[in-house]
């Protein structure tokens, strides 16, 4: 599987999203467990799993959030953070 | 008399089998080799029901009076002085109706669902009328709307006429999740449940009371049918959380919508509530979604006024989190590698159709002359993708459009597939006025369908759509690409006669075109992929007539057009399977052609795998027609998806001209000498 955003991280497999009108629901049955993702994280999820290259990725979570470049970088890497921390994402190849 | 509704239940599938093939129908997606339940089996799920309290036998199938021991099943629960449910579709064996007869009258209730256009202005098929007339009082009618233009209407009369059970059963037609069924999309909800206001208003004046069955939500009708149907006692919303249901070989399952998701074997001591509790465990975590997008935060939900609809139609909405890139063709199997259901053992997780490498899609596929033996390998390998096998009547009745097929094998094969078989009555002209035709088209339909497995009728003429509808209600009808549907309008003619639509060929190509009537028709959109006409051909319909009519096969009309300029069989209305996913929001299925193509068997094959798997072909071996592209040339997908997307001013345009020019020059230095290998 190749790795999401340029990051070096992968999708945990088995992980099912379910876009709701206030943001985005992560399930992963094998583990019976849910994350719910309002905005503007699930638009990082988004983003992230649409494998946008990490700059393309940082203008548009800008644009999307309304902030800027450099407090959207930071949201990315609080996101990734997170959720590498709780295994929706894992560590993958290079892409 | 046994009721519908109150307490616990749980339903006895006593068989898979039927002797009806409705494209909704739930237990069709399991394997029906699992055949009949036996007596023993039977035993054992009578004892669990009395050991849950349970003292109604609510059987089904299939066709639960078609069990080759229906009368022992019977005698059982009449022994154990049980209440008896038959879901049952009328057309009832003569000996199995009889039995039923000496049920006790007070302990037995016969759900009956028909197609409400059947009993319009009467009962047509004879079976099912004498059993409203043999029980009466003991018939309750139901339908399962699987399509928005269903109306119940129909029913209402019967109730008086036949001084039936005062109560209607309404169902919903849901997904069967990891598996292939018609069923009617949220996004009709709001229609139906505006049709089934107005139906429920027209019951209450006639006391007659509804039922809802799963998956009804309070937000498809308008605040002043909530109420009505409040007053009358079955607010819909709540109900989706069933007791456990016994198939044939013992297994329980939630519901026939979930059986791919979770099913359970019985243990020693089991009652409905523990393995009900069990099943509610495996599929909690789905119950986050539900049918709409709006649902996570609504107000009926949060007061558990609803439970966001039946979980199989919302489970609909999951989607993998995969990368983008794995829907790449190179990436395919990488991605369906992550598709839950392919890891046996691990019950809960579904199979999503949209994100499957497949695309989750059925198929038409063209009889051609094979043993049976070939039609058991087809079934074995694409049996799940194939919604039916299509074939022409014997040419002395009624021509097909195509030239005369081989006929050595059909007759094994008509009585011994186990794929449905559907006829094409659609020459591009009927010989004869339809009236004249009718009765023996009919006749022959009727025959075909007392050994095969008849699931419905291709036809090109509207009017011969309506007798047979009329006749035959049953049959799903298909309206031709002969018809040449093209316009939105269009399918308005078409409102409550066919049940599915093969857009015209001219627009295969043209996405806003087939939008538009994706849009307009309410049914089921069926895509054929492999045709290779020009659009808008000025030939067409000649050379299908001569197809049809002649003797010998005749000559492309056109011929002679592509030869002069060949980069017009890039315009034809072909799709490649790799670039099939660019349909896959608005065909509900497909329809592979080629029963005069394709017909050496390795070559169909080799092209049906492609299309059911989505495996790269070029152009030049799909089974097209006369102006498919005849070389392999490699045909791009962001060329094709412009071709989907210009404005079709072919006679000054030049992407077409170039690309082909462009194609056939890198194909001539990559392979000199292997121009010429495609067929035309």
């Amino acid at each position: 599987m190749k790795t999401v955003g340029g990051h070096g991280l992968q999708c945990a497999a088995r992980i099912f999203q379910l876009v709701e009108r206030q943001g985005i629901v992560l399930l992963d049955p094998q583990r019976n467990r849910q994350l719910h993702l309002a905005y503007p994280e699930a638009a990082v999820w988004d983003l992230l799993i649409r494998r946008w290259p990490a700059t393309t990725m940082r203008s548009m979570l800008a644009v999307i959030a309304g902030i800027g470049e450099d407090e959207a970088d930071r949201l990315i890497a609080v996101c990734l953070d997170r959720w590498r921390t709780e295994g929706w994402l894992e560590p993958g190849a290079a892409p | 008399m046994a009721g519908t509704g109150g307490g616990a239940v749980s339903n006895l599938s006593v068989t898979l089998l039927c002797n009806q093939a409705c494209g909704y129908c739930f237990a069709r997606s399991l394997d029906r080799d699992s055949g009949h339940m036996q007596p023993e089996v039977f035993a054992q799920a009578l004892d669990h029901l009395e050991r849950s309290g349970i003292r109604q036998v609510r059987m089904l199938g299939g066709e639960p009076t078609i069990h080759p021991q229906f009368g022992l099943l019977l005698d059982a629960i009449e022994a154990r002085g049980l209440d008896l449910l038959l879901f049952s579709n009328g057309r009832m064996p003569g000996r199995a109706m009889d039995r039923l007869k000496r049920f006790p009258g007070e302990r037995l209730a016969i759900l009956l669902n028909i197609d409400p256009a059947a009993c319009q202005p009467d009962i047509r098929d004879r079976r099912v009328r004498q059993v409203v007339e043999r029980f009466a009082g003991a018939v309750i009618l139901g339908c399962n709307i699987h399509h928005p233009g269903l109306s119940p209407a129909p029913l209402l009369p019967l109730v008086d006429r036949f001084q039936l059970n005062r109560t209607i059963r309404l169902g919903l037609a849901h997904p069967c999740v990891g598996a292939e069924n018609r069923f009617l999309h949220p996004r009709h909800y709001r229609t139906v449940g505006h049709r089934i206001g107005a139906f429920a208003r027209d019951a209450a004046r006639r006391g007659i009371r509804l039922v809802f069955d799963c998956g009804f939500v309070p937000c498809m009708f308008t605040e002043d049918d909530l109420e009505l149907l409040t007053t009358l006692g079955d607010p819909p919303g709540s109900r989706c959380n069933p007791l456990p249901d016994f198939l044939p070989d013992g297994r329980l399952i939630p519901c026939y919508p979930l059986a791919h998701v979770c099913h359970t074997v019985h243990r020693p001591g089991d009652t409905a509530e523990t393995v009900q509790a069990r099943c509610s465990e495996q599929l909690a975590i789905y119950r986050t979604a539900g049918i709409y997008g709006e649902c996570s935060h609504c107000q009926l939900r949060r007061q558990q006024r609803c439970n966001g609809g039946c979980l199989a139609a919302a489970m609909q909405r999951l989607r993998p989190s995969f990368p983008r890139g794995c829907a790449e063709p190179d990436n395919r199997e990488a991605a369906a590698d992550q598709l839950p259901s392919q890891r046996a053992g691990q019950a809960a997780a579904p199979r999503l159709r949209a994100a499957s490498a497949t695309g989750g899609k059925q198929w038409a596929i063209p009889y051609i002359d094979q043993p049976l033996s070939f039609w058991q390998e087809v079934h074995r390998r694409f049996g799940s993708a194939i919604r039916e096998v299509y074939l022409p009547l014997p040419r002395n009745l009624l021509a097909s459009g195509r030239p005369e097929q081989g006929s050595e094998h059909l007759e094994d094969f008509l009585r011994h597939t186990p794929m449905p078989v559907a006829v094409l009555l659609n020459p591009v002209v009927l010989p004869q006025p339809v009236a004249q035709m009718a009765p023996q088209l009919i006749e022959a339909l009727e025959r075909l369908r007392s050994f095969t497995r008849l699931n419905g009728v291709t036809v090109a003429d509207c009017t011969l759509a309506r007798i047979l509808k009329e006749h035959l209600p049953d049959l799903a009808l298909t309206a031709s690409v002969l018809m040449d549907v093209a316009q939105p309008h269009q399918a308005n003619q078409l409102r409550g006669l066919c049940d599915a639509l093969v857009p015209a060929s001219r627009i295969m190509r043209h996405y806003a075109a087939l939008r538009a009537l994706r849009r307009a028709f309410a049914g089921t959109l069926r895509l054929m992929v492999n045709e290779g006409c020009l659009p808008d051909c000025l030939m067409r319909t000649q050379h299908f007539f001569e197809m049809g009519y002649a003797a010998e096969t005749p000559l492309s009309l056109c011929g002679k057009l592509v030869a002069e300029q060949p980069w017009m069989r890039l315009t034809s209305s072909w799709v490649l399977p790799q670039h099939l996913h660019l349909f896959d929001d608005l065909a509900d299925e497909f329809k592979l052609a080629g029963r005069a193509t394709l017909q050496r068997p390795e070559q169909y094959l080799e092209v049906l795998d492609a299309y059911v798997n989505r495996r790269p072909l070029t152009p030049d071996v799909i089974g097209g027609g006369p102006a498919s592209v005849a070389t392999p040339l490699k045909i791009g997908e962001s060329y094709y998806r412009t071709t989907l997307h210009c404005d079709k001013q072919c006679h000054v345009c030049p992407i077409c001209r170039d690309y082909y020019r462009q194609a056939t020059a890198r194909l001539n230095r990559h392979v000199p000498g292997e121009r010429q290998q495609g067929r035309a």
